[in-house]
């Protein structure tokens, strides 16, 4: 039922957020989240299947010898390097299941177990978007997105639907929003926008980008480009949600995936925005775009066969279409909100309840209470960084979850210094006897990685019958092209250092000052 | 409007980047000085394609050279030594090993390209292992060999193990006076005395022709890795990003330039210095078996080589010369305090390693706290190197395989 308001007098708060919740519940058409789990499915067919391609399962999980965990996950190991391509393949598959709507509850909860799991592996393999990628197969898993043209409901009419409660889609709206709000706030420093730092330090290692190289060299076009990113990240979502203005926020969405993926080697992170993105059109944007593909088509066919036409009031349904009717769609019962599907294809229109429902609607809220949760959960893990305080992109502590996308270039030397009774000088441990290429660069600058090397290190020379290990480090870094700095504190025994969710004070404060200007000035020295 | 708003755009993005493409096609014959690079680079990419052109054309292909002509000379000299078996022919081929060695050392920085492991390295072929396969040195391997007939005709020896020819396993041939062998008692050579039988002028004239042999497959690596740079890869480097067929950026090339130097960290500072001098990898207080060519004794050399082949390449040439390096693009972009402080570094890892007393085995066992501040001041160049050098030219460090970031 729409709620409306008596005329001059002016909502309660009780009255305001019983409509929002009322029009939360209300159902809108399937066929947007349709095309978003369609969409979804192949990306994660394709990502699983690149990640093999690419040689990254034995690069990840075979080379190695020692593997980083997140706290709270020591026990998760890799598999047998067949076990793990295994696991690959099963994620392809589970995606294509996916897309197509096939054992969807199955499909979408081993895609996220077996995902989740790969990355669990080894801390050194996060990745913004993985995380992303997790969370949004955990939000399928959780919808039933298979009730909607599927071959779920195809094999089983008595759950189809042809829509779903608006809510669904706000859930996936909100998550890219907290996204992209994330996002902006990590480049809300002033290494990013005041001096267009590390963007000065890529972009002059990328004048050979075909057409707009050169214009990298410009002086101003680094800091121009690190507002743009800024703003975009900011804003973008406000733009989406706008119907006026959403088409050509797309197109900007586009363009700007377009281009950090052209610049970047960012993997799937612009394709998953791409298409996750799209959730902010009206819930029929896959029947309108149908509509519209159509009426082209159709003009195309009245052009060149002009004087066959004959007028019609309406474009005839075109078969296989979302908006035919086979067997009528079950009602919306699911969530206790039987009424009446709307007319599909509908948009934005709300659609009445028969007032017997609402009490069963109410007392089954709790789906859409969940979802308040989430939202703000999600919201509030990035923020955790700030009961450390001081520069999260030096001590890294709360960076991880907290859509930091290519916040920072970060560079570290780390070598530990071993010492145990009966050594008569201390011993040295390069990183490489433990960790590859890749491991060895992440650990190099995130300090609780580096604690744990160094736990293990010290576990095998206490192994060796040693007694009295002791562990530290030299760890420098250089951020955003700063000179390199101690990490961490020298003289203070990592060994005997809890690993943990506080504070640690054994992690040095960030050094001080702006970043360099790294701006090509001239060549004119080079010149012969 | 809106197309002439596009192609208006069009004009200017095309007018801005003119010029950039005036890049003019490598050519090869004039390989003294490399390719020839238009003079007015416009972009941070055309300062980069002509650091590696210089570098590419001026440093590093003389220094292979210059190896491939110590090389001959180092065939020649064993060939005359196999001939003789004498003292003075002897002790000819060693010096010309020296001289072999040193460039040798040097082109260890320099291993980009055919030189590159296949596989790992864009252009690999590896052609440095077959040169030189240190630390892949097995002293009774070779002795097992100095046996065996394949060791008599380069025909069967270059099929051999990498670790029983190139220069490590002449400089044991020519320079290893004892005519013991170093197997265990349990190794056929030992244990069905075939060692025994070859006598004292067997094993002198066995290791005579066998350093011929291994020498003339030394040249013959050496003269194809010159005509591998000199046909081929000296242009895809210096067109890096601009036609080359093996980088696909400027930036690619640099960074394979930058790889190579990172030798100077693992080989250099840790395996020839730090763990004989029992800073790693030794849990005794020192360990100067471990020194690399213990039978010449020119371990201190091979650093002092390592360390002047990076400062080629940072500077684009020797000291004085203004060829264009790494201190030139520091200093494109401002960054003229790293570019100091490298620079202090480099010369600093230099003095450090001249006041090594003597040779290296040497002094690891009697002045071991030289050899330690000599780590130490190469520490500092490499720290430097891993942290501020590859961060602010956007670098990757070495082995890094291509993935996904964010």
């Amino acid at each position: 039922m729409t709620s409306t308001f008596p005329v001059g007098k002016p909502a309660s708060f009780a009255e305001r957020w019983r409509s929002l919740v009322e029009r939360a519940e209300s159902p809108a058409s399937a066929s947007g989240l349709v095309a978003f789990r369609v969409l979804f499915g192949l990306l994660a067919t394709f990502g699983a299947l690149r990640f093999q391609w690419n040689g990254w399962v034995e690069r990840s999980f075979e080379a190695p010898t020692f593997f980083f965990h997140y706290w709270g996950f020591a026990w998760v190991r890799p598999l047998t390097i067949p076990q793990m391509h295994a696991l690959f393949v099963t994620m392809a598959i589970c995606g294509l299941c996916i897309a197509m709507g096939l054992l969807y509850r199955l499909a979408t909860i081993v895609y996220f177990l077996t995902f989740t799991f790969v990355e669990l592996c080894d801390v050194t393999n996060y990745l913004n978007h993985y995380y992303l990628q997790s969370i949004l197969g955990l939000l399928l898993c959780v919808l039933p997105l298979h009730r909607a043209f599927s071959v779920d409901a195809k094999l089983r009419p008595s759950i189809k639907l042809s829509s779903f409660p608006r809510y669904y889609t706000w859930l996936f709206r909100a998550q890219l929003t907290i996204v992209y709000f994330f996002a902006a706030m990590a480049k809300f420093t002033p290494d990013w926008l005041l001096h267009g730092q590390p963007m000065q330090i890529w972009l002059h290692a990328r004048t050979d980008t075909p057409f707009i190289g050169p214009l990298f060299d410009i002086p101003f076009v680094p800091l121009a480009m690190s507002w743009a990113g800024f703003l975009y990240d900011l804003t973008i979502p406000l733009w989406l949600l706008h119907p006026k203005t959403r088409t050509p926020a797309y197109g900007v969405v586009l363009v700007f995936h377009a281009f950090t993926k052209l610049l970047f080697p960012i993997g799937l992170f612009p394709v998953i925005m791409t298409v996750g993105t799209l959730v902010f059109f009206d819930y029929d944007w896959p029947v309108s775009l149908q509509r519209f593909a159509l009426r082209v088509r159709g003009l195309l066919l009245l052009r060149r066969f002009a004087w066959r036409v004959r007028g019609t009031s309406a474009p005839p349904t075109p078969p296989g279409s979302l908006v035919r009717r086979s067997a009528p769609p079950r009602s919306a019962a699911s969530w206790g909100n039987s009424v009446s599907p709307p007319a599909l294809g509908a948009s934005e229109r709300d659609v009445d309840a028969p007032a017997s429902l609402q009490k069963s609607a109410k007392a089954k809220r709790w789906p859409l209470l969940l979802a308040g949760v989430w939202v703000v959960v999600q919201f509030l893990l990035p923020l955790r960084t700030h009961a450390y305080g001081g520069n999260v992109l030096w001590h890294e502590q709360g960076m991880r979850w907290s859509w930091r996308v290519m916040a920072r270039e970060k560079n570290g030397s780390v070598m530990f210094r071993v010492h145990a009774r009966g050594f008569a000088h201390e011993q040295l441990v390069q990183p490489r006897r433990y960790l590859n290429a890749v491991q060895e660069r992440e650990m190099a600058v995130q300090p609780d990685l580096i604690l744990q090397l160094a736990h293990r290190i010290a576990a095998d020379y206490r192994g060796r019958g040693l007694e009295d290990v002791q562990v530290r480090a030299d760890a420098y870094c250089s951020l955003n092209g700063r000179p390199m700095a101690l990490l961490i504190d020298p003289d203070v025994d990592l060994a005997s250092v809890e690993m943990g969710l506080l504070p640690a004070p054994w992690i040095l404060p960030a050094p001080e000052g702006a970043p360099p200007s790294l701006q090509r000035v001239s060549h004119a020295h080079l010149e012969d | 409007m809106k197309r002439y708003l596009v192609l208006g755009t069009a004009l200017l993005v095309t007018s801005c980047i003119e010029s950039s493409t005036n890049v003019v096609w490598p050519d090869t014959g004039s390989a003294d000085t490399g390719p020839s690079i238009d003079a007015s680079a416009q972009t941070s990419a055309d300062d980069v394609r002509r650091v590696l052109a210089n570098v590419g054309g001026n440093v590093i292909l003389p220094t292979l050279r210059e190896f491939a002509t110590r090389a001959r000379t180092l065939e020649a000299a064993t060939a005359a030594y196999e001939t003789s078996l004498s003292d003075a022919d002897r002790d000819a081929a060693r010096t010309a090993w020296r001289n072999a060695m040193e460039m040798a050392q040097r082109a260890e920085l320099y291993q980009l390209g055919p030189a590159a492991p296949v596989g790992t390295t864009l252009g690999g072929t590896g052609l440095r292992d077959e040169i030189y396969s240190w630390p892949l040195v097995n002293r009774c391997r070779v002795d097992q060999e100095t046996v065996d007939p394949s060791h008599a005709s380069t025909e069967t020896l270059r099929v051999e193990a990498i670790n029983t020819r190139g220069l490590s396993t002449i400089e044991y041939l020519l320079f290893e006076s004892s005519l013991n062998n170093g197997c265990p008692p349990t190794i056929s050579i030992n244990s069905m005395g075939t060692w025994a039988a070859l006598g004292e002028m067997g094993v002198r004239t066995n290791r005579a022709r066998y350093a011929h042999n291994a020498a003339t497959l030394v040249r013959e690596r050496a003269d194809e890795l010159v005509t591998a740079w000199e046909t081929e890869f000296l242009a895809q480097l210096s067109t890096a990003g601009s036609g080359s067929r093996v980088y696909a950026t400027a930036q690619d090339g640099l960074n394979a330039l930058s790889d190579a130097m990172f030798y100077l960290e693992d080989a250099t500072r840790d395996a020839k210095l730090g763990t004989p001098a029992g800073v790693m990898n030794c849990m005794v207080t020192s360990c100067p078996d471990m020194i690399e060519s213990p039978w010449a004794d020119v371990s201190r050399e091979n650093i002092v080589a390592n360390i002047r082949a990076l400062r080629g390449v940072y500077l684009g040439g020797e000291p004085g010369t203004d060829g264009q390096g790494f201190d030139d693009l520091l200093r494109t972009i401002g960054a003229n305090d790293l570019d100091s402080r490298m620079q202090r570094a480099i010369q600093g890892s230099l003095n450090a390693v001249d006041a090594i007393e003597g040779p290296l085995g040497d002094a690891v066992r009697n002045r071991n706290a030289q050899v330690v501040a000599a780590y130490d001041a190469l520490t500092v160049l490499v720290r430097l190197m891993k942290t501020e050098f590859v961060t602010v030219l956007d670098l990757e460090l070495p082995m890094h395989v291509e993935g996904d970031n964010d």
